[in-house]
């Protein structure tokens, strides 16, 4: 009997060492993180407080980024007057893949770089790409996993009634 | 000689524990290697796509091939 109840204490250790701690959920205070971006200029979430945050987690080889990111861009064109800011969060390996990617587009948003996947794995994202938007006073208001044809259609529906609440 | 096979069992069992605890999930950010076109289920499906038009022009059936997948897991 005794026997048993250790074999059954042990797989439920290892049943709860396997579970993730703790992921990014709907609500939650938005962790703060610093990343540099592509010139090698260190920018912290923190430092965009009081804004609506788009953070996209991203990669050069993910075939949805193709779309996404240009779509973001311009997105953040439309919505940046208005306090609304897009961190793009990189996490391929090689910095030249990310220069490759977005050569073409050239977009405006803020492009970070996490190829230690530092902050993205902090926030556990479920699959790529991923993406957050949070609020004026750093809530996790929404979260999106994949970005198919609807998802910029989306994003507007949710980033509209955002810009318009107080800080 | 019981108690012996009981010991073996034991060691087994701590070994099937053990390897099985050390099966990992690959992280969605993780699957750059996954993503690509080697790794794919059918690396060029644009060559498939005309075989299968030629097979089916032959033999006068289609499908049955199964679908796409693979890959990075991506949407």
């Amino acid at each position: 009997m005794r026997k048993i109840i250790i074999f059954a204490a042990a797989m439920v250790c290892l049943l709860v060492s396997a579970v993730p701690s703790w992921s990014a959920s709907v609500g939650d205070k938005a962790p703060n993180f610093t990343l540099k971006d592509l010139a090698g200029k260190e920018r912290s979430l923190s430092s965009y407080k009081g804004k609506v945050i788009l953070i996209d987690f991203w990669a050069s080889w993910c075939p949805p980024c193709k779309r996404s990111i240009p779509e973001i861009d311009m997105l953040y064109k439309k919505y940046r007057d208005q306090g609304f800011v897009v961190l793009a969060v990189n996490v391929d390996k090689d910095r030249r893949n990310v220069v490759d990617f977005l050569k073409n587009i050239a977009p405006e948003i803020t492009v970070l770089l996490d190829p230690e996947a530092d902050v993205v794995g902090a926030y556990r994202i479920l699959g790529m790409p991923s993406s957050m938007i949070i609020d004026r006073s750093g809530l996790i208001r929404y979260i999106h996993v994949s970005y198919t044809a609807e998802t910029l259609t989306q994003y507007v529906l949710e980033i509209r009634p955002l810009l318009e609440e107080k800080k | 000689m019981r108690r012996g096979l009981r010991s073996v069992l034991s060691l087994l069992l701590a070994c099937a524990i053990l390897t099985l605890a050390s099966c990992a999930t690959v992280r969605p950010w993780e699957r750059e290697s996954l993503a690509k076109k080697p790794m794919a289920l059918d690396p060029d499906p644009e060559e498939t796509t005309l075989e299968q038009l030629f097979l089916d022009a032959r033999e006068g059936s289609a499908g049955g091939y199964g679908a796409v997948g693979g890959g990075c897991g991506c949407n």
